[in-house]
């Protein structure tokens, strides 16, 4: 999977921006577009790494999608994301 | 000349097109419900507001805007003001399309460094639709998310707009 297009980058990053605990960061619109794009490379150079990390049957049983949706929920729970 | 308010509005007298429109919304209850608009960091969106010219009236006019940012402590924002000033029998269908003058661009404001504190910015609005006493106005409130001087995150909540003229 590629890296998102630079429309989508923008769309996550106006979404965080509507967000009221970015702005009390300090930090600037531009910044953050940089946090962005970067956790997209990111992402799109540890894909790899993470499907490795993912034990059978899980790792040929379920879809990128499903896959995702397990980071996401780990992720968020581990920083009270959710 | 000492310059004269001519007109103040609430952001509940704000009309909108059906895109690229600030947000309505209401602060706290501890903090009075104060009506505003929340103008978008990444999007460039407007808000009309509509006047009759004052019968004196003297130029150049001065748009201010009395906002508080959403979350934002630091950074700066620019808007611009448009004017539109329609004298009777001027050629212009309100229908189906808008005369507005060239835009009007405010330097870039630093926003404060608590947010929800109130700031202003002005706009002097050299572009003004050879505005002249009785004729039908508005005035157009953006925020130029998309300008690269614009660099404060989260909404610009107008809170106010006052408009100046140059005085008698």
């Amino acid at each position: 999977m590629a890296i998102l297009v630079d429309a989508d980058r923008a769309g996550v990053w106006a979404e965080l921006m509507r967000m009221r605990d970015f702005g009390d960061s300090g930090v600037l619109k531009a910044e953050l577009r940089a946090a962005v794009d970067a956790v997209d490379a990111w992402v799109e150079a540890s894909q790899a790494a993470f499907n490795a990390a993912l034990p059978l049957p899980a790792r040929s049983a379920l879809t990128a999608r499903q896959k995702a949706k397990v980071l996401m929920d780990v992720v968020s729970r581990r920083f009270g994301v959710i | 000349m000492a310059a004269r308010t001519i007109r103040s509005w609430s952001p509940t007298s704000g009309e909108s097109k059906t895109t690229t429109f600030p947000q309505p919304g209401r602060t706290s209850d501890a903090s009075g419900a104060r009506p505003y608009l929340g103008f978008d960091a990444a999007t460039d969106e407007a808000s009309y507001f509509t006047f009759v010219a004052p019968a004196v009236i003297t130029t150049p006019l001065t748009a201010i805007l009395s906002f508080a940012m959403a979350s934002a402590t630091s950074g700066n924002i620019i808007c611009d003001g448009t004017v539109e000033a329609i004298t009777a029998a001027d050629a212009v269908d309100t229908d189906a399309a808008e005369s507005l003058d060239a835009v009007n661009t405010s330097s870039a404001t630093a926003v404060p460094a608590t947010a929800g504190y109130v700031a202003q910015l002005s706009i002097t609005l050299t572009n003004a639709d050879t505005i002249a006493a009785g004729d039908l106005c508005r005035l157009r409130i953006r925020r130029v998310g998309s300008n690269v001087s614009d660099t404060a995150t989260g909404d610009l909540n107008l809170l106010a707009l006052e408009l100046r003229d140059n005085g008698a």
